[in-house]
């Protein structure tokens, strides 16, 4: 279902040694490292948040906190998948403190459907988005690391820190969910 | 091949010919192989769409030695500022004048003129 992942063909080499100078104090070592995963953080934490405001300061606060905790890296796992991990726990601290705070976001969750509705036969980005908002946390991290991240059942594992055996299972529930919600939009798209 | 054992290859994305000859012949698996390939494409314009703006930047926190280096300039400043102001500040001029020149003799008061010509009066 997803291409693979473009970080796990050895690119991994570079990341360590760009780890490693940073580590020792080397600034631009890890201004490197932003450049090379800024993109694919920005990514995990909008799938995550599925709401476009507030990512770049959330992807802010993950690298900030990588450089703040790179001295605890030991280089066990992939230093992205690590980075991952802060990634997605940001993203979903974030969207819970973010519901709690604000009623708005709990009453988007449950609104019935409207005019906004699909008109469409595959889901646009936006409908993606809603969709996306619809699952639960942990159903959402599996879905954005695998089918937009491209990431490895192994890599996943590593990331959410969770069996293998649950990375393949916990896929599966979140697809068939995913397919439902976008099933029952378009029946109620229909319906109107 | 059933429809539930091609549901649970088309969610975990494993193409096969045996899926694609039941699909040939089941209208509801079809149906789940075009909204899975749907959302396939989304996912896709997702990995390329999504991107941070290119005003996007990562401020570090200053190295500990800098903020040392501030705190000390912080301190020195001031204190420099303060010297070099009072160097060049001019000096107050005392009134030296007043101090040495002996004082000229008062007159004396009226209770001190009454008091004498008291005693004098007294002596007598």
């Amino acid at each position: 279902m997803a291409p693979s992942n473009p970080m796990s063909d050895g690119k991994g080499m570079h990341d360590e040694l760009l780890v490693r100078r940073s580590k020792g104090g080397d600034r631009e070592a890890f201004g490197q490292l932003v450049a090379r995963h800024q993109n694919s953080v920005y990514r995990v934490v909008r799938g995550v948040l599925a709401d476009p405001a507030e990512c770049e300061d959330v992807a802010q606060e993950v690298f900030l906190k990588a450089y703040g905790s790179l001295a605890k890296f030991r280089g066990e796992a992939g230093f992205f998948t690590w980075l991952y991990r802060i990634a997605v726990n940001e993203a979903l601290r974030h969207r819970r403190r973010r519901a709690f705070s604000n009623a708005d976001a709990l009453q988007e969750v449950e609104a019935p459907p409207g005019p906004e509705m699909p008109d469409e036969d595959a889901p646009t980005l936006r409908t993606l988005e809603k969709l996306l908002r619809k699952l639960s946390d942990e159903f959402r991290a599996i879905v954005v690391l695998r089918d937009i991240e491209s990431l490895s059942y192994q890599e996943i594992a590593e990331t959410l820190e969770i069996p293998l055996g649950t990375v393949e299972s916990r896929l599966f529930r979140a697809r068939q969910e995913l397919r439902a919600l976008w099933r029952k939009m378009k029946e109620a798209k229909n319906a109107l | 091949m059933h429809c539930e054992d091609a549901a649970r290859r088309l969610y975990a994305g494993e193409p096969a010919p045996e899926v694609e000859i039941h699909l040939s012949a089941c209208d509801e698996c079809r149906l789940l192989a075009e909204d899975l390939a749907g959302m396939n494409d989304a996912f896709a314009r997702a990995r390329t769409e999504w991107a941070p703006s290119p005003r996007f930047r990562v401020t570090l926190p200053a190295a500990p030695w800098r903020k040392l280096a501030i705190a000390a300039c912080l301190l020195v400043l001031p204190l420099a500022g303060w010297a070099a102001a009072s160097l060049q500040s001019p000096r107050t001029n005392y009134d030296m004048t007043a101090v040495l020149e002996p004082s000229t003799p008062s007159t004396p008061s009226d209770p001190q003129i009454l008091a004498t010509i008291f005693l004098e009066e007294s002596g007598r």
